[in-house]
């Protein structure tokens, strides 16, 4: 209680960075250790042959590292994904201006918007082979299918969501309808395309896992699916961790993007 | 925007008559161009819409498609229950305790961005072919979705409302029911109307892989004879049954989350 203020400040801010630090080293490794253990635990309860451990995991892991399939089935499944997204974000961006912005054409297209965007992209599966064969074509439609609905979605609210008065004030200044959408619709849009477009990447990953599953020769969802068949149920949960790794990766990544790109137009893209 | 009110509901009985013509005609349009585009190409490569609504009627007819909505439905609520009953919990004490979340989260951003598809060959080896493990990979995709959302919305709260809440003697669980649970309630909707569309995603991949009713399995045995008409109307069931249960959805966060949504 009475101890010099001079000699107590710096002590107690020696303590709080000691145990900070221990704080940031300790609790990770303590959650490490924990999920570590419960994975261990339950691989033995459940026997190891239908839920690989961690140890089994990481040699399965290394030995499809080694061997290359695990890369060229991640890059085949990326490939698919970031193309379609790309298809996808193309006819989906536009359209879902076009609908924010003109009543009529939102009048016209809303009912199959509407109804399409509950599609499951994954139902379309049979047609997409049928339509571009059993190729690359195939599954990247599937994939813009999926992104494009969500997309369009996302941009049509946020058309729809700029503040009028934002808009009637360009418009006092003199803005023509052109500098009014460039200069008013389109920053106030960003966060919303850019929301719809993260959640779209996010579902492009089932999408792909079950598309690949169910008719595809390369890609993880294949890998998986093959090796179900020789119930080598390690290399299954390497394809699962896999795509989980590479669902953080490219989330990651976009959102990245989306700061350096359109950081400018709003904060909300600083946030998680 | 200041208005007249009379004029304001004459415009706005106007509008709605012409969105509702406009829609129609866009229906009308796409159906005689569906029509006629089938008229030109293989049954095999698109059905006309004679075919699908000959299929469609047969399938209900024959108690086939009641069956397998019956399944797939039955399938998605059993599993949609389990997850958000397992994650609104976790999702309340991932939020309210700080170590938790440090521990935790990493993992559980980690498991949310499995696919929940891909579980199936381990849903299929734990717990069999039947209905528990389509069950557990809804219950999967769902949990992960709606504990991220109510954690959220427990983060959300303001600090002061729980200082006031405690400074007023409540005890941690009074403060747990009357500030969180409430406050939690439209984050834990949201999310649940998320996971609801994902679960259909989920539903008809596994019944494509392995199942005996559902409306996947419709899809699946149809390809197998190549009845791309009876092909159609699954997706199209899939996509109404879809619609519904979103506005369903929306409906009973209206009705139920009404006080606590602002």
């Amino acid at each position: 209680m009475f101890v010099d203020a001079r000699i107590a400040a710096p002590t107690r801010a020696a303590a709080v960075i000691i145990s900070r630090c221990l704080q940031n080293t300790f609790e990770p490794l303590l959650g490490a250790a924990i999920f570590v253990g419960i994975w261990a635990f339950a691989a033995i309860w459940f026997d190891i042959t239908t839920f690989p451990g961690p140890v089994e995991t990481l040699r399965e892991f290394i030995r499809l590292v080694g061997n290359g399939d695990l890369l060229f089935n991640a890059w085949t499944s990326a490939f698919r994904i970031i193309l379609g997204f790309m298809v996808g974000c193309a006819i989906g961006v536009p359209i879902g201006f076009l609908m924010g912005i003109s009543t009529l054409s939102r009048q016209l297209l809303e009912p199959f918007t509407e109804f399409l965007r509950f599609v499951p992209a994954i139902s379309m599966v049979f047609f997409s082979i049928i339509w571009f064969g059993i190729g690359e074509v195939s599954k990247v439609f599937l994939i813009a299918f999926n992104t494009t609905f969500l997309v369009l979605i996302s941009t049509e609210v946020g058309v729809r969501a700029v503040n009028r008065n934002a808009l009637r004030a360009a418009a006092m200044l003199g803005a023509s309808r052109s500098q009014q959408f460039w200069r008013v619709v389109i920053p106030a849009t960003v966060p919303y395309v850019v929301t719809g477009m993260r959640i779209a990447l996010g579902r492009s990953f089932t999408t792909i896992a079950a598309a690949e599953m169910v008719g595809a020769s390369a890609g993880i969802g294949s890998l998986i699916f093959g090796a179900r068949q020789f119930g080598r149920m390690d290399t299954v949960l390497v394809g699962i961790v896999t795509l989980a790794v590479m669902g953080v990766l490219f989330d990651a990544l976009f959102r990245w993007l989306a700061r350096r790109l359109g950081g400018e137009f709003a904060s909300v893209l600083y946030s998680n | 925007m200041v208005e007249d009110s009379k004029g304001n509901r004459n415009n706005r009985a106007a509008n709605a008559v012409r969105a509702v013509l406009s829609q129609l005609v866009a229906v009308a349009l796409v159906y005689l161009a569906w029509e006629y585009a089938t008229h030109k190409i293989s049954p095999l490569f698109f059905p006309s819409p004679e075919r699908f609504w000959r299929a469609a009627i047969e399938l209900i007819r024959s108690g086939e498609l009641p069956r397998d909505i019956a399944a797939s439905l039955g399938r998605i609520l059993a599993g949609f229950v389990i997850g958000s009953g397992i994650a609104i919990p976790l999702g309340l004490l991932l939020g309210m305790s700080p170590l938790l979340r440090r521990v935790f989260g990493p993992y559980i951003g980690l498991l949310r961005f499995i696919p929940p598809i891909t579980m199936i060959i381990f849903a299929i080896v734990w717990f069999g072919a039947g209905e528990l493990s389509k069950i557990f990979l809804v219950a999967f995709g769902t949990v992960f979705t709606v504990a991220i959302n109510v954690e959220a919305g427990v983060r959300f709260i303001p600090v002061n409302q729980l200082r006031a809440a405690a400074s007023l003697g409540a005890t941690r669980y009074q403060i747990l029911r009357a500030v969180c649970l409430p406050s939690c309630v439209p984050f834990a909707l949201t999310g649940m109307r998320i996971a609801m569309g994902m679960a259909f995603a989920v539903i008809t991949a596994a019944e494509l892989i392995s199942a005996e009713a559902g409306l996947g399995y419709l899809l699946e045995i149809s390809r197998s004879f190549m009845q791309t008409d009876r092909m159609f109307v699954s997706v199209v069931t899939l996509g109404l049954l879809g619609l519904l249960t979103d506005r369903t959805f929306r409906l009973l966060i209206a009705r139920l989350g009404g006080e606590y949504v602002r």
